[in-house]
């Protein structure tokens, strides 16, 4: 499909005059719908349909204000605090500019909870990406091909992409009844997103290495002004970045907004250094920074003001988790029913995946998406009928299961220089039989392919780079290692490293948390032995692997690959990342790019990892987006020729792809488009999910 | 009359045979008498023969992995068609669209015959000699795409041989953990008892603490702080060697108190008052008079040992892929597929009770049999 | 006698001390600390920004200081009373542990009580009846508790439970009671839940029981006492309850205080296995994520208790046995 920039008459062409006087900039980036993508068939961004698998669908956001509805109405709980004058009533709640959803199936009715499971502490994004909204101040349609107004009411982007103005609703209201403004925005900026003790240091705010300055201009006008062209700022907003949304980022500093009436209290620029520490003594923490951080915690402080349809009524770190309605929600369907209709939402703490699987398949759990795997498959499609549930899949638009390289692996000389050649990766590449993997681990649902995009995506560069030295093909591998001078052979047929120090013997470590990664490994390590390649295999608990990423001791490993997008989501396969198992295809060429040569090192030219990066940065401000999308495929084409890193199969279900309802529970979407960058499951907007 | 003469005559000589017999005969004579004893040595010898032979014994290598017989079922023997010929039946497998579990079809028209002493993979025979000879194997079609006796795993492998492979690594690997334990048990209990006083206090108040940390932090932190290029085998055996570093303190106290019994005895004063060294009148005097109690605990530390590995590997603090032991086995096991729908994964628990059954009747019958005040 | 409980608690805290120390050691062994932990987690979340967090988090808590200062710091704040703030849960060390300890208390008690049911009657008959049919069969009986893994045990009764008994899963509570006060229904429904934890943690503890049981009781058999009891004319089963039975259990009694340590730190595989809200998943949990000061705090506790274990374990042998009482 294509895609392109946003010229300043299409731009009007979708303003439309609201009573009020607001804009309402629904649809900037992509006015057109895309010809070949069928209605509900998915493509763009999300791939396209899938044989034996229902089209995509969704909740569609209602821009058009002649449909908006006139009156509103409420939840009787919420009803109740009205009447006893200890809330405003509702269409003073929702304010003038709601956020207006026509459910998927229909209009539902109030009531009823939702029960969930949680898999211990480090998985708050559970919540996050199920009941938080999103609450980004943009979003992606359902069909993941076009941004649409989320928190904010609208947005605007220059022709040139330098300046961005963003439309706060009027009349919205944090989950305390205080109004949201602009002031929110620019108090996040000023005094959170750029400190050290506060902020994520991350560069979602930054373009071409420089600051992009936020100033406010009204009450609910914010203008974000780039010093080069930044067209995918609001891409970034809307997606799975530091700056998309408070839920999943404000205890880490990021967000793009936060209640300044509230956490303003709690830092020294707003009371004082003393105050503030006092206050963060008192609660137990050692220094305001740490409070500042956990008082701004979606999952674990219920006094924070947020915006999300749900709030959190109890902390994650006292199980039960549980949430329940924000009276102040802005969501609201079509006929004026505020959102959500179920009031209450609980999980479960459970240690074990396994009991997680298998109370879903007794049916304790209503949604459940989180800890369940492909492997769980067959238990939970067994039980479907008796204990009245549904299983859904969502294949991912990214690839389940790659090997990384680190391309800047030291430890070694020998070994480092031969990851470092392209033919020896290529051969790596083709002595795996792919088939096999996807048949023993991901019961075959998932598609052999090199690290790239889905097929039938905007940033596909065709069919034939899926399988660019990504065939199983031993007899080429071999030619390629002899080509390099590894002829000499052990006695078990294993090459021999040039130095005289044994066998060439490749060193994976790997952690099995999505899939059984480590399980992997094994089964290359026996395809590789017919191109004589040895391969010791170790199981490596996951904060050791970040560890030792960040050494630069790991060699290979084995993951999901984050490649639906090459400028949003670029650390798998481009040294972006400088820490941590994410950056592990070359910390160091990472540091030397992110300083621009100062730290790190400058990685060989034969690498042409310099190229792809001139790519990226030049794509980051391509204000043009067929051009940009033409990069992005650049991008793709020399990462698949250079096999900077082995994909092996994906856009299968390891990764959130297998989720299940309750089948009492309605307005629940056959089938969504599965990416991080939706934070799925929001994308079934579990808001309008309602019991019979 | 002469009956009973002959069974006087029978006594008396049994009377003669027992009064000459050394210590050895009679802890022997006695064991043979402990039926179950007799079953759990033979069991033990067993299983450590499979372990010594296990590639001869195993059908394919035991890493053989091949994704299209994924999770396979167990195949049936046929023993008999027409006269006795066992064999098994080729089976095509295929996944279900709609459960996504892989299902196997027995092929009637292909008969894979099943013999003796076939040929395989080829390996090394206890480091002498190479071959490719198997006690069990097939005619006519590899062994390692066919047979399948105990069905196969995740990844298509066959469990039969892999289980043969785990017997060797878990019968061998807490060997050594349990030498240096009641090594380390005799030495200081020993010291303890036999000196008293300062070193007595010392070594009480070592046992204690050692006693008061939990063996899981002290595993995870070591487990963790092995170099980086050691093999899962190397980082096992290690942890072997320092859990019986803890694991001595039960067998320390037990030995201080017999040490403390014994030492007040007149034969030690005895041994004193002549001039025996301390190390002499320990081991040669005071240590045979409890050595059956050490021998019990060999026998019953081996297979908490075993048991040990197979929770560790469950942590992920064991012995981990690509190693094969029965812990590793049930490590992968250990899921709700598995107990539904694959049960022979489970297979693994079967030589673990076996063993671990084996190991505490030999205990048993040994301690009775060694114990001077036994009737 | 108060002499020597002042030089057993002296030495006590000496042991305790040493604990600290060694576990702190420990706990600080693997290299990284909580701070690559929480990097780790938010990258398998696909967080890739937040680039201070790490260095904030060590600045914070002291985590890149030598490991001597931080016992220092840590120690001393425990010696005020103050465990300090879990890393992991953000929330206060004492609070996250005290949520947990009663129903540890609770699941232990059970197994306990499950194991001397079970353990106790199979020893003494084993013992009496020795060689016998009955004394092999029950024998074999205990043993298989011990050799079945039990977090396989674990795994097939829960499940078997849900598919033929549509038992409860997991975990001490439903849902519905996980929030609610204590009330009849709620203790109903731990006790619904409680069987699995119970069978399975006892039977792990059996056969070794069974084997004491049986062992002191033989040895105590063959005592001329019993003989004359016998020779006297009292029933077996007099003559067997009345001393050797209760001589028998001397060993009980001095594991008693043993009892309780080992099972937070023994069960915690079957915790994690049948998801209960118990310390051992705790620990387990704080060691893996290199929280050292939740991870301190509960070796810090096991090694408290083992020591007033072992004191009162010797206590209650002296109490019940007067010949070790003059015997040092």
């Amino acid at each position: 499909m294509r895609r392109r920039g946003l010229s300043r008459r299409e731009f009007l062409g979708g303003v439309v005059v609201l009573g009020g006087g607001g804009l309402v900039l629904g649809g900037c980036s992509s006015p057109v719908a895309p010809p070949e993508s069928g209605p509900g068939g998915g493509g763009g961004r999300g791939g396209g349909p899938r044989a034996g698998l229902p089209d995509i669908e969704g909740a569609e956001v209602v821009l058009d204000p002649a449909r908006f509805p006139k009156a509103f109405r409420e939840a009787p709980e919420l009803a109740k605090l009205v009447a006893e004058g200890k809330l405003p009533p509702v269409d003073q709640r929702v304010g003038s500019d709601p956020l207006v959803l026509k459910p998927v199936h229909g209009v539902g009715r109030y009531g009823g909870q939702i029960r969930r499971g949680f898999i211990g502490q480090s998985d708050f994004q559970n919540a996050v990406r199920f009941c938080s909204g999103p609450d980004s101040l943009l979003y992606w349609d359902y069909r993941f091909e076009k941004l649409v107004p989320n928190i904010a009411r609208g947005f605007e982007l220059s022709e040139d992409g330098r300046v961005l103005t963003l439309q706060l609703r009027k009349g919205m209201k944090w989950s305390d009844g205080q109004p949201l403004t602009a002031d929110d925005i620019v108090f996040w900026f000023t005094s959170v997103a750029s400190s050290r003790e506060v902020g994520t240091g991350s560069s979602s705010m930054k373009i071409g290495g420089q600051d992009v300055k936020v100033e406010r201009v009204d009450e609910f006008t914010v203008r974000y002004v780039s010093p080069a062209p930044n067209p995918l700022l609001p891409q970034r907003m809307a997606g799975s970045s530091d700056i998309a949304g408070m839920a999943g980022n404000a205890h880490l500093g990021g967000g793009g907004f936060m209640p300044k009436h509230y956490l303003s209290q709690f830092h020294p620029e707003y009371t004082s250094m003393d105050a503030a520490n006092k206050l963060a003594a008192d609660a137990g923490f050692k220094g305001w920074a740490a409070y500042f951080r956990n008082q701004a915690s979606w999952h674990r402080n219920p006094a924070l003001p947020v915006v999300t349809p749900w709030v959190l009524t109890r902390p994650i770190s006292n199980p039960p988790w549980e949430f329940g309605p924000n009276p102040y929600s802005i969501w609201v369907d079509h006929e004026g029913n505020q959102l959500p209709y179920i009031s209450k939402i609980t999980m479960g703490n459970i240690e074990n995946t396994e009991v997680l699987g298998l109370r879903a398949a007794a049916g304790d759990y209503d949604v459940q998406d989180r800890g369940l795997g492909v492997t769980n498959l067959p238990v939970l499609l067994e039980n479907e009928k008796k204990s009245a549930y549904t299983i859904h899949r969502a294949p991912s638009t990214e690839l389940d299961c790659g090997l990384r390289l680190n391309l800047a692996y030291e430890q070694d000389k020998e070994l480092g220089e031969l990851i470092r050649t392209v033919e020896f990766r290529r051969a790596l590449s083709l002595g795996i039989d792919r088939g096999q993997v996807n048949e023993a681990f991901f019961l075959g649902t998932c598609t052999p392919s090199a690290t790239m995009v889905a097929e039938g995506s905007i940033y596909d560069p065709g069919p034939e780079w899926h399988t660019k030295w990504a065939t199983y093909d031993v007899a080429q591998a071999n030619t390629l290692l002899d080509g390099l001078g590894l002829t000499a052979k052990d006695a078990e047929g294993y090459r021999l490293r040039k130095d005289g120090a044994g066998r060439i013997r490749l060193d994976f470590q790997a952690f099995s948390n999505f899939a059984d990664f480590v399980g992997v490994g094994e089964m290359v390590k026996r395809q590789w032995q017919q191109i004589g390649i040895d391969l010791n295999v170790a199981s490596v608990e996951g904060s050791l692997l970040t560890q030792r990423a960040n050494s630069n001791q790991l060699m290979l490993s084995c993951q999901q690959v984050g490649s639906d997008d090459p400028f949003l989501r670029p650390e798998a396969f481009l040294p972006t990342v400088t820490t941590g198992f994410p950056g592990m295809i070359g910390i160091p060429y990472a540091q030397w790019f992110a300083s621009g040569g100062a730290q790190g090192k400058e990685p060989p030219e034969s690498l042409r990892l310099k190229e792809a990066m001139a790519l990226y940065d030049k794509g980051q401000m391509e204000p043009d987006e067929a051009e940009r999308i033409r990069i992005g495929k650049e991008i793709y084409k020399l990462h698949a020729d250079q096999v900077w890193s082995i994909g092996l199969v994906g856009f299968g279900l390891s990764a959130n792809g297998v989720y299940l309802t309750s089948n009492k529970l309605r307005n629940v979407p056959a089938r969504v488009v599965n990416s991080q960058t939706m934070k799925s499951l929001n994308n079934t907007y579990p808001m309008t999910y309602y019991y019979e | 009359m002469a009956d009973s003469a002959t069974a006087v005559a029978t006594a008396a000589q049994d009377e003669e045979r027992i009064s000459v017999a050394s210590q050895r005969q009679l802890i022997w004579w006695r064991f043979r008498k402990h039926k179950l004893a007799m079953v759990g040595a033979i069991v033990v010898l067993l299983f450590y023969l499979v372990a010594l032979f296990a590639d001869f014994l195993s059908t394919s290598d035991p890493h053989a992995s091949e994704g299209q017989r994924s999770l396979m079922p167990p195949q049936q023997v046929h023993w008999f068609d027409g006269g006795f010929s066992p064999h098994v039946y080729a089976v095509r497998g295929e996944r279900d669209p709609i459960t996504l579990q892989r299902t196997y079809v027995v092929d009637p028209t292909q008969k894979i015959p099943v013999t003796l002493f076939a040929k395989g993979y080829e390996y090394e025979f206890l480091g002498l000699f190479t071959t490719d000879i198997h006690l069990i194997g097939t005619e006519g079609a590899r062994a390692e795409d066919t047979l399948f006796l105990f069905g196969t795993d995740q990844q298509g492998r066959d469990i039969f041989s892999r289980l043969i492979h785990a017997t060797r690594t878990s019968m061998l690997i807490g060997l050594a953990g349990v030498a240096l334990s009641i090594l380390l048990g005799v030495v200081l209990g020993g010291i303890s008892g036999y000196y008293g006083g300062a070193a007595d206090t010392v070594i009480q108040r070592t046992i204690e603490i050692l006693r008061s940390i939990p063996t899981i932090p002290l595993w995870m932190g070591l487990a963790a702080a092995m170099p980086k290029d050691w093999s899962v085998n190397q980082v096992y055996f290690a942890l072997t060697l320092i859990l019986s570093v803890i694991g001595w303190t039960e067998l320390g106290r037990v030995v201080r108190g017999r040490m403390m019994q014994i030492r007040s005895e007149d034969f030690v004063t005895a041994a004193e008052l002549v001039g025996g060294r301390p190390r002499r009148i320990i081991f040669k005097h005071m240590v045979p008079l409890f050595a059956s109690h050490i021998i019990a605990a060999t026998t019953l530390a081996l297979p908490l040992m075993i048991v040990a590995e197979t929770s560790l590997s469950f942590l992920g603090l064991g012995l981990r892929p690509p190693a094969i032991s029965w812990g590793v086995m049930l490590q992968q096991a250990q899921n709700v597929q598995a107990v539904a729908l694959y049960p022979w994964m489970l297979l693994p628990v079967l030589p673990v009770v076996a063993v671990i059954l084996a190991f505490n009747f030999l205990g048993d019958g040994l301690r009775d049999a060694a114990d001077p005040y036994d009737l | 006698m108060l002499n020597y409980i002042g030089r057993r608690l002296a030495l006590g805290l000496f042991t305790v001390w040493a604990v600290s120390v060694l576990s702190f050691l420990i706990i600080q062994l693997p290299p990284g600390d909580f701070a690559t932990t929480r990097l780790a987690e938010l990258a398998a979340s696909g967080n890739t920004s937040a680039i201070y967090e790490a260095e904030r988090l060590r600045a914070e808590y002291g985590l890149d200081q030598p490991v001597f200062v931080q016992y220092f710091t840590w120690i001393g704040q425990v010696l005020q009373g103050d465990f300090g703030m879990s890393l992991d849960w953000n929330r206060p060390v004492a609070d996250v542990i005290g949520d947990r300890l009663v129903l540890t208390m609770v699941v232990s008690v059970a197994a306990i009580i499950f194991t001397w049911a079970v353990a106790l009657p199979i020893g003494i008959y084993s013992a009496v009846r020795r060689y016998s049919f009955g004394d092999y069969a029950l024998t074999f009986f205990g043993f298989l508790g011990l050799a079945i893994p039990n977090f396989l045990l674990a795994l097939i009764l829960m499940y078997f439970g849900f598919a033929v008994f549509d038992a409860n899963v997991g975990g001490l509570f439903s849902a519905e009671y996980e929030t609610a006060g204590w009330s009849f229904a709620k203790v109903w429904d731990l006790f619904k839940h409680l069987w699995i934890p119970a069978i399975v943690l006892g039977l792990a503890g059996t056969a070794q029981l069974v084997r004491i049981m049986r062992a002191n009781l033989l040895d105590e058999l063959k005592k001329p006492y019993v003989i004359t009891a016998t020779a006297k004319g009292l029933t077996e089963r007099k003559a067997i309850s009345k001393y050797p039975v209760r001589v028998a259990l001397n060993p009980f009694a001095s594991s008693i205080g043993f009892l309780f340590p080992q099972i937070v730190s023994g069960a915690i595989v079957v915790s994690i296995v049948l998801s209960l809200p118990t310390v051992g998943p705790l620990l387990l949990r704080a060691l893996q994520a290199q929280d050292m000061f939740l991870a301190g705090a509960i070796v810090l506790l096991i090694g408290v208790m083992t020591v007033i274990g072992t004191l009162i374990s010797d206590l209650v042998l002296m109490w019940l046995d007067p010949r070790i009482r003059h015997g040092r």
